[in-house]
C-alpha cells in the first residue's frame, strides 16, 4: 500500500511536533461525467488524487490535506481544538468482491449515446416532454489508510449515478420533475425505469389538480419515502442537539425497521471498513419501532457494550471523516407486493414524488412533505393530484406506519437512502 | 514545486495543437485552492487545512464541450489532459514547461478565525444578552491561471471567510470579505435580533404584504430574481436567451449590475475563470432587461452576449454564466424613511435561503425572522417566513430602493452542482404587495 511506504516519514515529522497519534489517507480515482443540457454536450474525465493526515497529542489535534501526490516536507498547521483518538486495528470482516467492481468505466460514446437514449424515449412516452439536464457520473476509486495504531486498511469502490431533470408544458407553464438513480456499474441503472419514474411524475403534474383538504390513509411510494427518511438523518444521530432519539425510546410503529448496511452487497457504497478503517457492520437502528441503536462516533459509546459499526463516512480526501449513513433504509416485508397495499385501500392518497426538499424537525416533532401523486378510491388511483402539503407531528406519521411492502430501493441523497411504498394511517392532506 | 513562471508562450503552442479549425477554443485551466477551517470549540479536532493544485484543459467545437481535470500539475499530467481532450495522439510531444507560482509562502496561523468567535461573543454580551452558540469558521483563499491560444490574463486571486453559527433555534451563515469590527458588529446584530426572535409566533397564513429587505436579504433577492433569471443558461432553457434583452421586469428605478472589476480588493476579478474579460455588465437598466449574464459557449453563437462571466465551482467541472458581484444602484431615500412608507408591513434583514425555479420563474426566499413595522416604530418581532413570487411579480413590486449601499455576501450557490460564492453592493429594498407565508 502506497500509504503504508509513506506512513513512517509523516509519523516521524509530526512526532517531532508531539503528535504521536498519526493517521495517513490515500485516495485515487478516475471519472467520466456525460451532461446534457443548457450548455450542450458536455464529457469530462478527470484523474483524482489526494492525501489526508490527522494527527493527535494528548491535547490538540490538526487535519492536512492536499490533492497530488504528498510532499517531502507539508507544512503542518498548528494543532488545537480537542485532541483525537485513533481506531485500533480491529479483525476484519470476511468480504467478498463485489460484483461488478471490475466493470470499465463507461467512454464517450456509450456515455452520451445512454443520455441521448433516454432523451429519446421520454419523447416517446410522453409528448412534449423534454429532458432540462441530465448528468451521469461514473467513477471508480482505491483509498487506503494507515494509523499509528497499528490500522492497515484498503477499499475500492465503482458506482454510477444518474440526475435527470425534465419538463413539460402545460398550459403555457412549464412543469418540472427529476430522478435520481444510482448503482455500482452502468448496466444495473435501468434506465427503462428512470424514464417511465419521469413520465408518470410529468403526467401527474400535467394532469393533476391541487390536494383538497382531508384526511385520509396516504401511500407513500420509495422515492417520497427515501426523500423523507433521508430528511429524518438528524433524528437518528447521537448527539446532534436536534431533536435527536435516545435508544429505547418508540419512533414509531411495528412495522418500522430501519437499517443502516455499509456491507449491502448490491450497494453502491459498500465497503468492509468505514473512513477511518473501523470494520463495518449493518446496524438495526430502529427496530419494531424502537430506537436499538443510533449512527453514533464509537468515541462515544464503551466498547463492552457497543462494538464499533464503522460509521465514519469521508466521502472526499478534503474533509475529515464525520459519521453518517452509508446504505439508510426501511426494511421492506418480503411477503408484501405494494399493489396489495393500493388495492386496499379504500380512501386515500398515493404520493409517487416529492416537489421540494421535505422539512423535519425532531425538536418540535413536525414534518412537512409536499408531493404529488393520485387519490385514491375502492383500491384504485382516481385523479391525479399535481400538488399535496402532507403537514403534522413526525410521531404520528412514524407510528402510523400500518405496512411496508417489498419494493425497496435506493436513491443517492448524500448517502444511499432508501425506501420500499410505505402506508401511513391518517394524515392531514391539503393543498398549500 | 519550482517557483518560476509560466512559459505561457509553450503552453499556448501545445493547446494549438488540439484545436482542429478556426472556431475550436481550447484552453487550460490552472487552479490552487486553500481552506482553513476553524470548527467550534466544543466540536472536537482541531484546525483543518486544505491545499490543493491541479489544471484541466477544455476544448469547445460546434456546441460541445470535452474537459480533462488532474489533481496534479506538470508536464505529464497537461500531456495527458491534452491527449484526452482531443482525443488523439498528437504530431509533436507536448512536454511544455507547466509550473505554478506559489501564491502563498507564508506559513498560515488562522489567529483571526480563532479570534472571531470570542470577538462575536463578546459582542453578544455587550447586548447584555447570552445564549450559546458554536461557531464554525473558514479562510478561503483561490489562485486562478488560464491559459488561451490567443489570451494569456493576469492571475486571478480570491481571498474571502465563511461563517457558520449553529444556535438552538438555527443555523446562521455568511461569507465575509474580512473580519473587520464592522463584520463583527453585523453578524453580532442578526444573532442578537434572531435570539430575540426565537420563540416570535409564526407567520400566520399567506397573506400579500408591503415588505422591505434589508440589505443582507436584498443580495440574496438579486441573485434570485436577477442573475439567475438573466443567466444565459437558464434562459436558454425556455427559448432564445437574446429575446430576454429589451424585455422589461421592473419599474425604471431599478438598475442593477454584475461588475467583478467593483469588488473589494481581495475579491476584485478583471478577468473570469475562462480568461476573458470581466466587465460592467448591465443586467437591468432602467427596470429593462440589457445584457444576459453569458459564458463563452453562450456568447459564441451570439451577436448580442459578451462572455465574461464564466465561472466553474472546480476544475472537474465545465465553465457556466454566474454572476460574481452584483450591484443594485442607490435610489434617493434613507432607509429610515423608506421603512416608515412600509408602516403596517414586514422588515425582514436576512435571509436564509433562495431559490429560482428556472421554468417556471418562480422564486421563493426564506427568512428565520423579521419585524412587523408599526406606525410609531415599534417592531413586533415575527417568526420564519418565506416570500413567493414569480421573477416578474417580485420585480415589478420594487417600490422603492434606499440610498444607502452595503457590500455583503448573497452566500454559496450550488446551481448546477458547482459551489460558488457569490457577492452584492445593494441597499435596502421596498417590495409592494408580495406573497408572504409560513
Amino acid at each position: 500500500m502506497r500509504a503504508e511506504l509513506c506512513f513512517e516519514r509523516v509519523a516521524a515529522a509530526l512526532r517531532r511536533k508531539g503528535l504521536d497519534r498519526v493517521e495517513l489517507y490515500f485516495k485515487q480515482g478516475r471519472s467520466r461525467r456525460f451532461e446534457l443540457g443548457p450548455q450542450g454536450v458536455v464529457s469530462s474525465q478527470a484523474s483524482e488524487e489526494g492525501w489526508a493526515v490527522r494527527a493527535s497529542s494528548e491535547r490538540a489535534s490538526l487535519f492536512a490535506a492536499g490533492s497530488g501526490e504528498l510532499p517531502e516536507r507539508v507544512a503542518w498547521p498548528a494543532a488545537d481544538g480537542f485532541p483525537l483518538t485513533l481506531p485500533v486495528a480491529l479483525p476484519a470482516v470476511a468480504w467478498r468482491e463485489l460484483p461488478g467492481i471490475d466493470a470499465p468505466l463507461l467512454v464517450e460514446s456509450e456515455g452520451i449515446e445512454l443520455l441521448t437514449a433516454l432523451e429519446r424515449r421520454l419523447r416517446e412516452e410522453l409528448s412534449g416532454a423534454t429532458i432540462v439536464r441530465a448528468v451521469l457520473d461514473d467513477g471508480a476509486s482505491v483509498g487506503e489508510i494507515v494509523n499509528s495504531n497499528g490500522v492497515r486498511a484498503s477499499n475500492r469502490c465503482r458506482s454510477v449515478s444518474l440526475h435527470v431533470e425534465a419538463a413539460a408544458l402545460r398550459e403555457g407553464v412549464w412543469v418540472r420533475v427529476a430522478d435520481l438513480a444510482a448503482a455500482r456499474e452502468p448496466g444495473a441503472l435501468r434506465l427503462e425505469r428512470t424514464a417511465s419514474r419521469l413520465t408518470d411524475r410529468l403526467a401527474v403534474r400535467l394532469r393533476g389538480r391541487p390536494a383538497d383538504r382531508d384526511r385520509v390513509p396516504c401511500l407513500l411510494a420509495p422515492p417520497v419515502g427515501a426523500r423523507l427518511l433521508g430528511a429524518m438523518l438528524p433524528v437518528l444521530l447521537a448527539g446532534t442537539g436536534r431533536g435527536g432519539q435516545e435508544t429505547g425510546a418508540v419512533l414509531g410503529s411495528r412495522r418500522l425497521t430501519i437499517v443502516d448496511d455499509p456491507t449491502l452487497a448490491a450497494g453502491p457504497l459498500a465497503a468492509p471498513v468505514d473512513g477511518e478503517g473501523v470494520p463495518t457492520r449493518a446496524v438495526k437502528l430502529v427496530e419494531q419501532g424502537v430506537v436499538r441503536e443510533l449512527l453514533s462516533d464509537w468515541r462515544s459509546s464503551d466498547p463492552e457494550l457497543r462494538r464499533p459499526a464503522g460509521q465514519a463516512r469521508r466521502p472526499s480526501w478534503r474533509e475529515p471523516p464525520r459519521v453518517g449513513p452509508s446504505h439508510l433504509f426501511i426494511e421492506p416485508d418480503p411477503e408484501v407486493a405494494a399493489t396489495s397495499l393500493l388495492a386496499a385501500l379504500p380512501r386515500g392518497f398515493y404520493a409517487v414524488d416529492v416537489l421540494e426538499p421535505p422539512r423535519v424537525d425532531g425538536r418540535s416533532d413536525a414534518f412537512r412533505l409536499v408531493a404529488s401523486g393520485f387519490s385514491v378510491r375502492d383500491g384504485v388511483a382516481e385523479r391525479p393530484v399535481s400538488r399535496a402539503v402532507l403537514a403534522g407531528r413526525l410521531s404520528t406519521l412514524l407510528k402510523g406506519v400500518q405496512e411496508v411492502a417489498r419494493d425497496l430501493s435506493f436513491a443517492p441523497l448524500g448517502a444511499m437512502i432508501g425506501a420500499p411504498s410505505v402506508l401511513v394511517q391518517s394524515l392531514d392532506v391539503g393543498p398549500d | 514545486m519550482r517557483t518560476a513562471g509560466l512559459d505561457a508562450a509553450q503552453l499556448g503552442r501545445s493547446l494549438a495543437q488540439v484545436a482542429d479549425g478556426e472556431e475550436d477554443h481550447v484552453d487550460l485551466f490552472l487552479e490552487r485552492l486553500e481552506r482553513h477551517e476553524v470548527p467550534d470549540e466544543e466540536s472536537g479536532p482541531g484546525a483543518i487545512s486544505c491545499r490543493e493544485t491541479g489544471l484541466a484543459v477544455r476544448l469547445l467545437r460546434s456546441g460541445r464541450t470535452w474537459l480533462s481535470a488532474r489533481d496534479r500539475v506538470g508536464p505529464e499530467e497537461l500531456a495527458g489532459a491534452l491527449r484526452q481532450v482531443a482525443r488523439a495522439v498528437p504530431n509533436a510531444a507536448y512536454l511544455p514547461d507547466v509550473a505554478l507560482p506559489d501564491p502563498w509562502l507564508e506559513e498560515y496561523s488562522g489567529s483571526e478565525l480563532i479570534a472571531f468567535p470570542r470577538r462575536v461573543r463578546e459582542g453578544i454580551r455587550r447586548e447584555g444578552v447570552a445564549f450559546p452558540t458554536k461557531m464554525h469558521m473558514a479562510r478561503h483563499r483561490r489562485w486562478v491561471q488560464v491559459v488561451g491560444t490567443r489570451l494569456i490574463p493576469a492571475a486571478q486571486t480570491e481571498d474571502f471567510y465563511s461563517l457558520v453559527v449553529a444556535m438552538p433555534w438555527g443555523s446562521y451563515g455568511a461569507l465575509l470579505a474580512d473580519l473587520g469590527d464592522e463584520a463583527v458588529a453585523t453578524v453580532v446584530k442578526i444573532l442578537v435580533q434572531w435570539f430575540e426572535a426565537r420563540e416570535a409566533p409564526p407567520f400566520a397564513e399567506a397573506r400579500r404584504e408591503r415588505v422591505v429587505l434589508g440589505p443582507a436579504a436584498t443580495a440574496v433577492f438579486l441573485h434570485e430574481a436577477v442573475a439567475h433569471a438573466l443567466e444565459a443558461d437558464t434562459l436558454a432553457l425556455v427559448g432564445s436567451v437574446e429575446a430576454a434583452c429589451g424585455v422589461r421586469l421592473a419599474r425604471e428605478s431599478v438598475d442593477v449590475l454584475d461588475d467583478p472589476t467593483s469588488a473589494p480588493a481581495a475579491l476584485r476579478r478583471d478577468s473570469d475563470d475562462e480568461g476573458m474579460p470581466t466587465i460592467r455588465r448591465w443586467l437591468l437598466k432602467g427596470g429593462e432587461v440589457r445584457e444576459p449574464l453569458a459564458d463563452l459557449v453562450h456568447a459564441e453563437s451570439s451577436l448580442l452576449l459578451s462572455p465574461g462571466a464564466g465561472r466553474r465551482g472546480s476544475r472537474h467541472l465545465a465553465p457556466v454564466p454566474r454572476s460574481y458581484h452584483l450591484e443594485l444602484l442607490p435610489g434617493g431615500a434613507g432607509t429610515e424613511d423608506l421603512v416608515a412608507e412600509a408602516e403596517g408591513g414586514l422588515f425582514l434583514p436576512v435571509a436564509s435561503r433562495g431559490t429560482l425555479d428556472p421554468l417556471s420563474g418562480e422564486v421563493e426566499m426564506a427568512f428565520p425572522f423579521g419585524r412587523r413595522i408599526g406606525a410609531d416604530r415599534e417592531r413586533d418581532l415575527v417568526g420564519p417566513c418565506r416570500l413567493r413570487g414569480t421573477v416578474a411579480e417580485l420585480l415589478s413590486s420594487v417600490e422603492s430602493v434606499a440610498a444607502e449601499t452595503r457590500f455583503s455576501g448573497a452566500g454559496w450557490c450550488g446551481k448546477g452542482g458547482h459551489r460558488l460564492p457569490v457577492w452584492a453592493t445593494c441597499p435596502a429594498l421596498l417590495l409592494e404587495d408580495v406573497e408572504v407565508l409560513e
